[in-house]
């Protein structure tokens, strides 16, 4: 998932950009250095306590392998010049994406159903943009 | 190297469910609204924080990288 890299189109409409990974402070850390993501809002759930609130769910062997997903997710991977690291914490875990606006309501979400299932930035920047508009005119 | 990479596809299915998994987005935040994170320097960040004052979009990786 590659929306840290339009953060500042984030900004831009009035919405925070925050992701969550499974793994230790070092390994966000990392992940900060290695994308040069400094100020941005990254934070770690070993025990994966948001994941399950979120409604996110654990993949299927043919969720992660299937010719076709795998297809996909190195053609994603060449695009983006992605170098996959070492897999931290769940292995099957499966990720996505939440808009909360303020007062807690889930404006948008796309929660992925396989390991090659993300959603396009601009369709997340949109339903950021929208849940910002509606706050402003609130 | 290779047998890293067979240990790790290894460890990928042994993670895996055995049926398929339906997702269950939900309509409200409440239950993430109070959950306590720390990010990349050990501080502690109230979930909750993030959309008090504008939209949050919330970002849950498979892993980092």
């Amino acid at each position: 998932m590659q929306l840290h890299r339009d953060r500042e189109k984030f900004d831009a409409v009035g919405a925070r950009l925050a992701v969550i990974g499974q793994g230790t402070p070092r390994h966000a850390e990392h992940f900060i250095d290695e994308y040069g993501l400094d100020g941005m809002t990254v934070l770690v759930d070993p025990e994966r306590r948001t994941y399950k609130a979120a409604g996110t769910k654990i993949a299927t062997v043919d969720e992660l392998f299937a010719p076709q997903i795998v297809a996909k997710a190195l053609k994603i991977a060449a695009t983006e010049r992605l170098v996959q690291g070492r897999t931290q914490g769940h292995p099957a875990q499966l990720g996505g994406v939440l808009v909360v606006a303020p007062g807690g309501a889930v404006t948008w979400s796309d929660l992925a159903e396989d390991a090659s299932d993300n959603p396009p930035n601009d369709e997340v920047l949109e339903a950021a943009r929208k849940a910002a508009d509606n706050r402003r005119s609130a | 190297m290779y047998d890293r990479l067979v240990l790790e596809r290894l460890n990928r299915i042994r993670g895996a469910a055995f049926s398929r998994q339906s997702t269950r987005p939900p309509a409200r935040a409440d239950d993430l609204a109070d959950v306590v994170l720390q990010d990349h320097r050990g501080d502690e960040v109230r979930l909750g924080d993030l959309w008090r004052d504008q939209p949050a979009v919330l970002v849950f990786l498979r892993h980092y990288g």
